[in-house]
């Protein structure tokens, strides 16, 4: 089969993805938007078939109308073209609905492949029913189906509230949103949002709806346990003492739902089996891609917006969607019109902003080493290789000092998901137990194919 | 950062499964060696190959020996370190596909039965009997009960946990930066860590052997060639036997049937079920990225042989870059030219299933100062001297 | 710098047209054998837990239950048999009608 040539694949059609698409395409460049999802729009504007208005979120807004334009384009003709590798010659392959193979050649990509959750691993955290508040989210606004019939979320960060209040609007019973992170934490992130009314407003309307539904909102409390046979019937929180000291307030709920997230994590395995380099910023979410003004990564002709860049919501991906696009066009050659340069001004003065409330959230979302180190020997943390914590704790005291030796000894991260989601956390717990500072220590790497596919699909066409 | 020791019995440069292997054999007669080791352990063509301890893939005579002798080592070793390297004797077969490979493999299977291994030619129906995953593409092929499999990664680490334990120092992230002679014979290794006096270096550092050796302005004749694999999500059993096609055999030793199309292939079902399946094998300069013509050739290639596979979901691809020579045969020994320096790299394809006879043979060197097996065939230099071009043009050529 | 953003900024567009959707239609997918209301246009985990089905495979080196846990690709915990071709993603793939559906992989 032929490679197609293009100008841009776009890898990602969230706000970012979108942005950048809308912006070259008026630019008359041959855009290829590619997302695994069947609608654009990505994680924030996930939604239904039906109309779905942005509520008070700009960004959301400004991402709906974004991808409502974007059905009408040729670029987004066909959805569920899932990536699965950039190759060293430019190839961008990707694996469709019917799993044949798409092969693009374009002169410029844009990596806008957005964020995950990060999950912190618990005692019953694989029972069915356990979920991310992001699922949780999915399931209610997309679908419009009860997580579950009486739900507890617990986590840290503003998601726990949205999956909680909208799950509340949807008549869902919400016993109580259980946020790991103390008054402090949620005041410096209430500074960073005073420059941002529309999300202060947000979070109140939030509170006031999660107080109307009846749902204990506490602060300082982490979920240590999941109990049932066969599917989560109870959840277990403590009380986080102050400075690691231990404390014995528990909370016990009797639910069939736990929805949880701690914060979120950027996709980088496109990134990363493309080549691009990867910088370590805490305060960005930990390794996020390098990329200089122009949002150009180290890879030539590769460029990247959005969380991949570091975590900072819809606002900065939008913006930095249209920044990657006018990179874009420079690195091709193509002539910008005379009022860029101010809007490029505009957008990185916007992008600033944005990247000041990323700082606030990182600090909301830290995991605190008393969480790690108070995880259970026979807590699963590797949910597909089934590998756990005493596992790890062993592995580390027969001397692996990296990731690359958990996962030689271990087969940690090497299974079906290939570490998107341990790894994260993992890299965190390695820190602690062996005293290194995160930085010095690189995540998993990334392979093509970066998402499973079937041989039958590489082998279609071609000769033994 | 912790320092290297200042003095050491030897020096052995690269701990994937050789220099293991070599530093556990050491420290089994006494010795107490230091492994620098410039990324972490088994993090080249160790820790990104296929785990095969096919017999039938060496060459008969002294290459078939060593191969034999490996295995009984590598039997024996598993009670010796602390940590299962998931050897099993599964059996091997090598699948033949047409009537060319089949007249090829007649001669081929007949030399190895002289060298003394247990290996017999079996027809389509028989191979399918033995191995019900097989296509109808397959038309015969080479059975042997003694092929067996291993986990390579698990390998290299049992065997420096082993070595660990019995007196040497492995070094991770300490690269080796120069040499120290005095009158031409090696006295001091410089790494990232402080130097190490010692007269004896063991180079065991695989297709990066010609950077290192360059330091010392020698040029051995090993090249980086590029092999992709492919790894499956882990399956209920498909395979009972880990399997060749007779191209791979073709591609090592028969120039004839090596530039006839077609992509040669390994695959293997490991103790957790993924499925292993190779491999290219490219001249691509210190490339270790995979490629989509390297990728949809294995995929191809396996689906064909085996077309259950067709929905089985590959979950990575990686590369590793196996040290060529141009004989096939990998070079142990002394250099000569510079006294103490031993040479134990170019093994290709081979490192895994020579791992075990590799160590012993250069620890005995070190120690006794010759080999109970004469390492003649295998000698650094014989590319060298002018009566070798024959053996060199005898070989693969790239 | 309102100007600029008038001109430029892919907001200023069209708003989404409020057109009213056709409601969902019902149809009947299998699972394990036994028939399962679903919505067109709904992922097959968003039917299967609906349906109160919460398990959707055992962990294949102990046999322990499995659910989806991120639902958006991801974690590929919610990977079920579809139609014969085993260890595809739920929260992935929209259903359609006679679809079958194994919850029995590992």
């Amino acid at each position: 089969m032929d490679t197609e040539p293009c100008d841009v694949a776009v890898c990602g059609a969230g706000p970012a993805g979108l942005a950048a698409a809308a912006v070259l395409g008026r630019a008359g460049l041959d855009v290829r938007l590619l997302d695994e999802n069947p609608l654009p729009g990505g994680q924030l504007l996930r939604r239904s078939r039906k109309p779905t208005r942005g509520g008070l979120d700009p960004a959301r807004r400004q991402g709906l109308r974004l991808a409502a334009r974007s059905k009408g384009q040729n670029f987004y003709g066909k959805p569920l073209q899932r990536v699965i590798g950039i190759f060293a010659d430019g190839e961008v392959l990707a694996v469709d609905a019917g799993h044949r193979l798409v092969r693009l050649r374009p002169r410029a990509a844009i990596l806008a492949t957005g964020a995950r959750e990060r999950y912190l691993p618990f005692a019953g955290w694989t029972l069915p029913g356990v979920m991310g508040a992001g699922a949780a989210q999915i399931l209610v606004k997309a679908h419009g189906i009860l997580p579950a019939r009486r739900l507890v979320v617990a986590g840290a960060g503003p998601l726990l509230y949205a999956a909680a209040a909208e799950t509340a609007a949807a008549r869902g019973r919400v016993l109580a949103v259980l946020d790991q992170a103390g008054w402090r934490e949620h005041w410096h992130l209430a500074l960073a949002l005073c420059r941002q009314p529309t999300k202060m407003l947000q979070g109140a309307a939030y509170l006031i709806r999660l107080q109307a539904a009846g749902c204990r909102v506490r602060c300082g409390w982490r979920v240590v346990r999941a109990e049932g046979r066969e599917r989560a019937q109870r959840v277990v929180a403590v009380r986080s003492a102050p400075r690691g000291r231990p404390s014995n307030e528990t909370m016990v709920f009797s639910a069939d739902g736990l929805a949880i997230g701690w914060g979120l994590v950027p996709n980088l395995e496109l990134a990363q089996q493309a080549g691009c380099r990867l910088v370590h910023d805490e305060h960005r979410g930990g390794w996020v891609v390098d990329t200089d003004a122009a949002l150009q990564t180290s890879r030539p002709g590769i460029f990247a917006a959005g969380e991949v860049t570091g975590i900072g919501g819809g606002a900065k991906a939008l913006v930095e969607g249209e920044l990657a696009a006018f990179g874009v066009i420079d690195y091709l050659g193509s002539r910008l019109g005379g009022q860029v340069a101010a809007r490029r001004r505009w957008l990185n003065h916007r992008r600033r902003r944005e990247l000041s409330l990323g700082r606030a959230l990182a600090a909301v979302t830290r995991v605190p080493p008393e969480a790690l180190a108070g995880i259970p020997d026979d807590t699963v943390v590797c949910r597909c290789e089934d590998v756990t914590m005493g596992d790890i704790r062993r592995a580390v005291f027969s001397g692996a000092d990296s990731l690359s030796a958990l996962k030689k000894t271990l087969r940690l991260g090497m299974g079906i998901c290939q570490g998107r989601t341990c790894g994260p956390v993992v890299l965190d717990l390695l820190a602690l137990l062996t005293r290194q500072s995160p930085a010095t220590l690189p995540p998993f790497g990334a392979r093509a194919p970066i998402k499973p596919v079937t041989l039958g699909a590489l082998a279609e066409g071609r000769s033994p | 950062m912790k320092r290297a020791p200042a003095t050491a019995d030897a020096v052995v440069i690269g701990c994937g499964v050789i220099g293991a292997s070599v530093a556990f054999h050491l420290a089994l007669a006494g010795l107490r060696p230091v492994v620098c080791e410039r990324a972490d352990l088994a993090a080249g063509s160790s820790g990104a190959c296929d785990g095969l301890v096919f017999l039938q893939s060496k060459k008969p005579g002294l290459h078939l020996h060593l191969a034999l002798e490996s295995q009984r080592r590598l039997e024996a070793l598993r009670a010796m370190v602390p940590l299962d390297y998931e050897y099993l004797r599964c059996g091997g077969l090598v699948a033949i596909g047409d009537e060319a490979e089949h007249e090829a493999m007649r001669r081929y299977v007949a030399a190895q039965r002289d060298s003394g291994l247990d290996v017999r030619l079996v027809n389509g129906p028989e191979a399918r009997r033995l191995e019900p995953a097989l296509s109808e593409a397959v038309i015969a092929a080479a059975y042997s009960p003694l092929d067996a499999q291993i986990n390579p990664m698990r390998l290299t680490l049992a065997l420096a946990a082993g070595a660990r334990q019995r007196g040497a120092r492995i070094m991770p992230r300490t690269a080796v930066t120069g040499f120290e002679c005095q009158a031409g014979a090696i006295c001091a290794v410089a790494t990232t860590r402080g130097t190490i006096r010692t007269r004896t270096v063991v180079l065991a550092t695989g297709a990066d052997t010609p950077r290192l050796a360059a330091l010392l302005g020698l040029d051995p004749p090993i090249r980086p060639r590029r092999g992709q694999l492919l790894v499956t999500a882990p399956q209920r059993q498909i395979l009972r036997h880990c399997l060749i096609s007779a191209r791979y055999i073709a591609v090592k030793y028969d120039p004839a049937l090596a530039a006839r199309s077609g992509q040669s292939v390994s695959m293997e079902q490991t103790a957790r079920g993924n499925l292993l399946l190779g491999s290219t094998r490219e001249f691509a300069g210190y490339d270790r990225n995979t490629t989509v013509d390297g990728i949809q050739a294995i995929a191809a290639a396996c689906t064909h042989i085996v077309p259950v596979l067709k929905q089985v979901q590959v979950i990575r691809a990686f590369a590793g870059l196996r040290p060529w020579t141009p004989d096939g045969l990998p070079l142990l020994g002394p250099v000569p030219a510079v006294p103490g320096l031993v040479l134990a790299a170019g093994h290709e394809g081979d490192g895994i299933a020579l791992s075990a006879v590799t160590g012993a043979l250069i620890a005995e060197l070190i120690v006794n100062g010759r080999p109970r097996i004469d390492l003649n065939d295998f000698d650094p230099m014989r590319f060298s001297a002018p009566a070798s071009a024959e053996a060199a043009a005898n070989g693969v050529s790239p | 710098m309102n100007r600029h953003q008038r001109q430029n900024s892919p907001a200023q567009g069209a708003s989404p047209r409020r057109a009213t959707a056709p409601e969902p239609a019902p149809i009947i997918i299998r699972v394990n054998g036994r028939p399962v209301p679903a919505l067109e246009g709904q992922s097959v985990l968003a039917a299967l837990h609906a349906a109160g089905i919460r398990t959707l495979r055992r962990s294949d080196r102990h046999g322990e239950p499995r659910g989806a846990l991120c639902a958006m690709g991801v974690c590929f915990e919610c990977r079920v048999t579809i139609n014969g071709q085993p260890g595809i993603q739920a929260c992935m793939t929209e259903v359609e009608d006679g679809m079958d559906i194994r919850t029995d992989g590992y």
